[in-house]
């Protein structure tokens, strides 16, 4: 299981997610798996996360961007500590009881 | 001409001067395919990835179905081989936010028969409705786990007369099998299913063909909520849903992932791979 950001309110975890779908390295080119070179005319990284998570217990939250991630785009230490004092979310390690029951979400 | 078969391991002279054509190995490319996705060729199949994580496997078919995902939590990882083959894999278990790849605009040939065969190794499953692949629209179905702990393989349809099917109660989970799903419409009216070219289960009639366009999803079911955790080596989808051609697609994936042994006896490609030109 991966860890995930939460907070108490959507506000917060929305303006979390906006400032990570929003960075400035995004969208990222992808490389060819043979060549290992840039293709700018393949499909690109546009985001990270598509949304932010009502979970059941009432917190919001949406899955903690990985450290491979941030390595990929270059994303110093000095930023990542700024980061995490800016938005302030708690990191949990995510537990499938948050999301909403099956019947009640759409299971097909 | 006179044709001589050797059986892999056989030697076998040729005297001089003799004219001797030798048929190269059978591959999809020699048909025609609705899609053909192949995570182990990394060259022309084109896998666009970032770090391990993939945002395009490419359609090597004529169509350009191309595969892709740009939510970077949401792209399936190539980090990983299967009997020394590149595989593209899904983790699974973070379901509403899974690994998957899709193709929005999926056309259904107007016949309504498609037939899919998966490469795949299921690595765990905790929900019955975690799918290899699905196709999304209102008349359409899913292949998913069909059980709680299990991988057995099951067919999950909506819209279309019928109520499923359920591949046999064998855990296929840590094996690399061949899965073949079979919708023909237009000729028996039934689907069904194969696991390493034996059908398992009875087939089901039904009587509305898939809707025209679908999204269609590797690695995810219809709803976007449960993803396999495993692994995926090789997809191919035709519209020609006849014995011969399932068997020959059998027999081309089972050679090239190293499961020929797996096929039953019976099956025509158990002891030689098909060849191009038979």
């Amino acid at each position: 299981m991966s860890e995930w950001y939460r907070w108490d309110t959507l506000a917060e975890a929305q303006a979390c997610l906006n400032y990570v779908n929003n960075h400035p390295k995004l969208p990222v080119v992808g490389v060819n798996a043979a060549t290992k070179k840039p293709a700018p005319d393949k499909q690109q990284t546009t985001q990270w996360a598509s949304e932010v998570i009502e979970c059941n217990d009432g917190k919001f939250g949406f899955p903690r961007v990985t450290t491979a991630w941030l390595d990929s785009l270059g994303i110093t230490q000095e930023e990542r500590d700024t980061f995490l004092a800016t938005f302030n979310p708690t990191i949990e390690e995510f537990d499938p009881a948050w999301i909403p029951a099956a019947e009640e979400y759409n299971v097909r | 001409m006179a044709k001589l078969t050797v059986p892999a391991g056989t030697r076998f002279f040729i005297t001089a001067g003799a004219r001797v054509v030798v048929n190269a190995g059978w591959t999809p490319a020699e048909m025609t395919t609705e899609a053909w996705y192949d995570a182990s060729d990394t060259s022309p199949t084109n896998i666009v990835q970032s770090g391990d994580s993939v945002s395009q496997l490419s359609d090597k078919g004529p169509n350009g179905y191309h595969l892709t995902q740009g939510t970077a939590e949401q792209q399936p990882q190539t980090n990983r081989t299967i009997n020394g083959l590149n595989v593209i894999h899904g983790a699974g278990s973070d379901f509403m936010t899974g690994e998957h790849l899709e193709y929005g605009t999926f056309p259904i040939p107007a016949s309504g028969d498609i037939a899919i065969f998966v490469v795949a190794y299921p690595d765990s499953v905790v929900q019955q409705n975690q799918s290899m692949f699905s196709f999304d629209a209102s008349n359409d179905f899913q292949f998913d786990a069909g059980n709680n702990s299990a991988f057995y393989g099951r067919i999950k349809p909506d819209g279309i007369g019928s109520s499923g099917y359920d591949m046999n109660a064998v855990d296929k989970v840590g094996a690399l099998g061949i899965f073949s799903v079979q919708l023909d419409f237009n000729g028996a009216g039934q689907y069904t299913g194969f696991y390493n070219g034996t059908e398992e289960g009875t087939p089901v009639s039904y009587t509305a063909k898939l809707s025209s366009t679908q999204v269609f999803r590797f690695l995810g079911n219809r709803g976007n909520n449960y993803m396999l955790d495993g692994a995926i080596g090789e997809m191919v989808i035709v519209e020609d849903v006849t014995t011969a051609t399932r068997q020959k697609i059998e027999g081309y994936l089972a050679w090239k992932w190293g499961t020929k042994d797996n096929l039953a006896d019976n099956h025509p490609y158990k002891d030689i791979p098909p060849l191009k030109g038979n």
